[in-house]
């Protein structure tokens, strides 16, 4: 539960850690094996020693993990880890899955990233991403059509909204209106995100436009979502220096109490307010100073424990709910919505008061 | 730039590659196309004179063989292909395939050694 002091960023090890985990739960383990169809037909030789491949895998992903969690040599662990995971898609085209990819190549990278520069590579990784997602639609006739996606919704989905809302518009009118935002949404992310002034619109971006293509579907496209999430994780300004917390004593009492708590790199320094001046938090990040809302919402962006929270309890709702899609479906939207209004700018509108 | 900003580099640039090189070709792998296609396909196979039927389909090709397919059919041609090719090599068989993509008219394809 340590993320500070390695040579990885602290958010950036966090989205390590979070990856594996999503991995784990999503079956990776069982699914490395000996090459079956490989892309790299040369893989096929491994198959005349039975097991060997599958077992040299699974040792290097037993023995990196280790390392990773206990915070050692994770660089190295996070690129080997990167590495196994996109042998296995190399080692058998039915193990091929983007969301199983995209978690690959953010290990791999991440294990190439420094401790005092961005992650720059992480982010060209999204842009590829996007950028690469918006051009294979924009190709295809049967999205500037809008066949793709009247036959994806309504043939393949049945999906409930395209149905009643499609038969209030002109023919294939939503199909080809959700065709056109689909891919102007990903070429737009990923022109903003190589541009330094708009990547945190960028990632906004990216979390409504996503969460809006789940609310409408209700799908998570394998662990495609999820996988997003935790990589944005990489985004985040994290704090270089020990971050200077001062406080009202008489206001938030248990919030600082749980921070404090849970702040297992002792990142934080709380001192009581002094002077005139009316506020009930002020948090001082690196030469900047932000105070009420603003710093609880920053302080809870800053606490790696918050990240596991969410991560344990998406994993708990879709154990609990899993033989309710619609319970589930509804409870996921509802949590992530209210997040995403929590920690936008328009809270600070709205929740003035602290 | 150091070693590891240069492995960063060529692993971004290969991507870049594997975009481009996915437009010579009719598979989408590794060109970052995820829910681009949506194919409604069914296989039918006959291996040595005997009628495989779905469980016994998917056991072979590790994949299921109808269904929805999410990305390009030729994905899962290319598995038919290159089992029947290799590990299949010497079997008999006669495949079907009966697919339609994007709710356009139903193709065939078949493949037979």
């Amino acid at each position: 539960m340590r993320f500070e002091d390695t040579p990885m960023q602290g958010n950036v090890l966090i989205m390590c850690k979070l990856l594996i985990l999503l991995l784990l739960y999503h079956g990776l383990f069982s699914k490395i094996g000996d090459p079956f169809v490989p892309f790299v037909q040369w893989l096929d030789i491994f198959n005349t020693i039975p097991g060997f491949f599958e077992l040299c895998l699974k040792i290097i992903f037993i023995v990196a993990t280790t390392l990773l969690f206990f915070n050692y040599w994770v660089r190295t662990s996070s690129f080997l880890l990167g590495c196994v995971v996109i042998l296995t898609i190399l080692a058998s085209r039915t193990a091929y899955y983007n969301h199983k990819l995209i978690c690959g190549c953010a290990l791999l990278l991440a294990g190439l990233t420094n401790k005092n520069q961005l992650p720059y590579f992480i982010i060209l990784q999204f842009v590829i991403l996007y950028i690469g997602a918006s051009f294979n639609k924009i190709l295809d006739t049967d999205w500037w059509s809008g066949a793709f996606m009247h036959n994806w919704l309504l043939n393949a989905r049945e999906n409930v909204f395209y149905t009643n809302i499609s038969q209030l518009l002109p023919d294939m009118f939503l199909a080809k209106a959700m065709s056109y935002m689909a891919f102007t949404t990903e070429f737009l992310i990923g022109i903003m995100l190589l541009i330094k002034r708009y990547r945190n619109f960028a990632v906004w971006f990216i979390i409504v436009f996503h969460t809006l293509l789940f609310t409408i579907i209700t799908i998570r496209f394998g662990h495609f979502l999820e996988s997003i999430a935790i990589i944005l994780l990489a985004f985040l300004n994290w704090p270089k220096k020990k971050m200077i917390i001062d406080f009202n004593p008489e206001k938030l009492k248990v919030f600082r109490k749980v921070i404090s708590f849970f702040d297992f790199d002792k990142k934080i320094i709380w001192q009581h307010r002094t002077g005139e001046e009316d506020f009930a938090i002020k948090l001082k990040k690196d030469g900047e100073t932000v105070k009420g809302l603003q710093a609880v919402k920053d302080i809870v962006l800053y606490t790696p424990f918050f990240y596991v929270l969410l991560f344990v309890s998406d994993l708990i709702i879709r154990e609990v709910f899993l033989f309710n899609w619609k319970y589930l479906f509804t409870i996921n939207a509802i949590l992530v919505w209210a997040l995403i209004l929590f920690f936008s700018p328009i809270s600070n509108k709205i929740f003035s008061r602290i | 730039m150091n070693f590891r900003n240069y492995l960063s580099a060529l692993f971004i640039l290969l991507q870049i590659g594997g975009i481009v090189f996915a437009r010579f070709t009719e598979q989408r792998f590794f060109c970052w196309a995820p829910y681009d296609i949506q194919t409604n396909y069914k296989v039918t196979a006959v291996i040595n004179n005997e009628i495989l039927g779905p469980d016994e389909l998917e056991q072979r090709y590790g994949y299921r063989m109808e269904g929805w397919e999410q990305r390009s059919i030729y994905n899962i041609f290319s598995i038919i292909e290159q089992y029947e090719a290799t590990y299949g090599k010497n079997d008999s068989v006669s495949i079907t395939a009966n697919y339609a993509i994007n709710g356009h008219e139903e193709q065939v394809w078949t493949l037979e050694h």
